[in-house]
């Protein structure tokens, strides 16, 4: 018995390595492997785990993987390396937590393709494609939407006060640059309009972030902007108790509330950030031969990184409004409007700027 | 600071603190009782959140927000009879328990909401119900009470109904007084034939049903979805404040409604262009200014004992 065990152990032993030791005999379609902490957050990841299935729909024979590391970074590194000890064409991860751990693991596999979906900072491998966004462009649409429907006389807008809104979830430099574009987009359609800025110092808790919603909506704002994560979901619900708007971010929020009509008409739009279109972007110019290996690339409305969600419910906006937005949008576009970033303010500066539009 | 003292003294203002304590003085009242039966139960954090997933999702199902808060407190009730069989019958460390059960409610919460919603993150694409807000006919025309108190949700109400029940309960009924002698010295309870094991298993129960009425709150009053760890501390807020109230139930709740107030003042300073940083200081220097206080106090009276 105990032979048996030994030979059919032995064999087991033998042929795992054969397995490995095949060379590849068929022609396959392109291996992807996405790694995020988790998914869920109907922001965010969601809209950058959604480039796997962009990924899929483009190409049949393409295989996609996603991991979902959790949340103890501990053990992101073990993670990036099984993926890059797997058999996949591009392994994407990153995202300004997750970068660091990335890049180690990255420099131990020089032949592997890699890609960075969203860090600031330059690849330090030239195996490695980075992405990252223009969030102060994201900011300036929504600002645009913002600064023109609080002076419009829509169902729940109040032109007598000229006064918006909006939140963050910490203040550091990367959600300041979501800010600092509302404020430029409000101002360039509304110079004289004012702006709440608060922060809940937390990503995670909606009812803080309806507490500072109401008493935004309570102080006269009657449309507010947020870059706060699951925090911004406690200003829908402010939107719907105050009858005024809301904006969402990242994703096109209003989605989510398709089954609850209060709550969805007050979600004027959304500025989102396109992860899976840069993914599927990305993805594409690998196979085409064209990825810029070593490079960081920042995407704004331009090469498609940011923009509005048009859905029905900014479609339904009076088309005055949406003409206006789409002109401001083409000069972006164009160049002839230069966003300007608050990723290079000091605080002193940053503070001056929220003070110069406080109500 | 003359703004300060404008928005403070708003009825708006008194609104906006029932509305942020509801959460914390329910937990402060669980950690009350559940203390006072001599358990440190640091589960509440996660029974309000067991029971705020519970409570919407059943209001979802049902349709009907009441079906929903009567599941939200059997869950919570559920989850401090786990508690207590793991502490009291089995004698694990109940701090290590109370661990075990924050960590359970947190991952299997979000295990749950995926199963039935398929998203991890939010409820939000579930229609459940909220619990009614509540006008109250007569108060409502007062003028400054009317907008204080009446227009809030019926957890609000019975949130003060709950405090002085609690205070009926632990001061003027045999189980109230079984409770404390339990809690002081159980093997004296014992040799006067007082079920020590029955008695605190009651007291864990009401503390999962005053912790679970405050996760209802959260979930069907307060916003109207369940999101993963939506409770966001709060149940460890209101252990804070029934350490600080002293083992008086009076001192508890003003200690939770002068957290909520410093957490309502917070948010409305935000409103003004003062630096973020300083006023999210608030509620934790108000907690500091109030243990500093608590110890001078204690330190002048066993002063005067020991002279």
């Amino acid at each position: 018995m105990k032979n048996l065990l030994k030979v059919l152990l032995a064999l087991f032993i033998v042929f795992s390595f054969v397995g490995c030791a095949k060379p590849e005999e068929k022609k396959e379609g392109v291996k992807v492997a996405l790694l995020v902490p988790f998914r869920g957050d109907q922001s965010y990841f969601d809209v950058t785990a959604n480039g796997m299935a962009l990924i899929k729909a483009e190409y049949a024979d393409a295989t996609t993987t996603i991991i979902e590391m959790g949340r103890d970074q501990s053990k992101w590194e073990n993670y990036y390396l099984d993926a890059a000890e797997g058999d996949y064409d591009i392994i994407i991860g990153g995202n300004w937590e997750a970068s660091p751990t990335f890049e180690k693991v990255i420099a131990q596999f020089p032949d592997k393709k890699f890609i960075n979906f969203d860090w600031d900072v330059a690849p330090s491998n030239a195996n490695t494609y980075g992405m990252f966004y223009k969030a102060n462009e994201l900011g300036f649409l929504t600002g645009l939407v913002a600064g023109l429907v609080t002076k419009s006389d829509l169902k729940y807008a109040d032109p007598t006060k000229n006064i918006i809104g909006a939140i963050g979830g910490m203040e550091f430099a990367g959600i300041n640059d979501f800010l600092y574009g509302y404020i430029q987009g409000a101002q360039a359609v509304n110079p004289d309009v004012k702006i709440f800025i608060a922060y809940a110092n937390n990503f995670g808790d909606p009812a803080k972030g309806k507490e500072i919603a109401l008493n935004q909506y309570a102080g006269g704002a009657d449309i507010i902007f947020h870059a706060a994560g699951g925090t911004g979901n406690g200003l829908f619900d402010a939107a719907v108790e105050a009858n005024r708007y809301a904006l969402g971010v990242d994703a096109d929020q209003a989605l989510l509330f398709k089954n609850d009509q209060a709550k969805y008409e007050k979600i004027l739009t959304s500025g989102t950030k396109n992860v899976d279109l840069a993914i599927l972007q990305a993805v594409q110019r690998h196979l085409a031969g064209t990825l810029p290996y070593g490079k960081l690339e920042i995407l704004g409305i331009k090469e498609n990184g940011v923009g509005l969600a048009k859905n029905d419910v900014y479609n339904a906006l009076p088309a005055a409004i949406r003409d206006i937005v789409a002109s401001y949008e083409a000069k972006v576009i164009s160049g002839e409007i230069v966003v300007k970033s608050a990723l290079t303010l000091t605080a002193d500066e940053w503070n001056a700027i929220k003070a110069s539009v406080q109500p | 600071m003359l703004d300060v003292l404008k928005i403070m003294l708003t009825p708006e203002f008194g609104f906006t603190v029932i509305r942020v304590v509801v959460p914390i003085l329910f937990a402060a009242l669980a950690a009350y009782i559940a203390n006072s039966a001599g358990i440190a139960n640091i589960a509440i954090e996660g029974m309000m959140l067991m029971a705020a997933f519970v409570g919407t999702v059943t209001s979802a199902f049902t349709q009907n927000a009441w079906i929903g808060l009567i599941a939200a407190c059997l869950a919570g009730m559920l989850m401090a009879a786990i508690l207590s069989y793991f502490t009291l019958i089995l004698k694990t460390n109940n701090i290590l328990g109370g661990i075990a059960l924050n960590l359970f409610s947190s991952s299997f919460t979000v295990f749950l909401l995926f199963i039935i919603t398929g998203s991890k993150g939010t409820s939000a694409t579930l229609s459940a119900r909220s619990l009614p807000k509540i006008v109250i006919p007569i108060l409502k025309d007062i003028p400054i009470l009317g907008r204080i108190f009446s227009g809030h949700n019926v957890l609000a109400y019975i949130m003060f109904a709950a405090v002085i029940l609690v205070y009926l309960m632990m001061y003027q009924t045999p189980l109230g007084l079984r409770i404390k002698a339990v809690g002081k010295d159980p093997h004296a309870a014992e040799s006067v034939g007082v079920d020590v094991i029955r008695i605190k298993t009651i007291a864990l129960l009401l503390s999962g049903l005053l912790a679970a009425l405050g996760g209802a709150y959260m979930s069907m009053g307060y916003l109207s979805f369940f999101t993963q760890n939506m409770t966001a501390g709060r149940g460890f807020i209101g252990l804070a404040a029934e350490a600080m109230g002293m083992g008086n139930v009076w001192l508890v709740t003003l200690t939770a409604f002068l957290f909520g107030m410093f957490d309502a003042l917070s948010n409305a300073l935000q409103l003004f262009a003062l630096p973020s940083e300083i006023i999210q200081t608030i509620p934790y220097v108000a907690v500091f200014v109030g243990i500093v206080a608590y110890s001078i106090y204690e330190y002048r009276r066993m002063k005067i004992k020991g002279d």
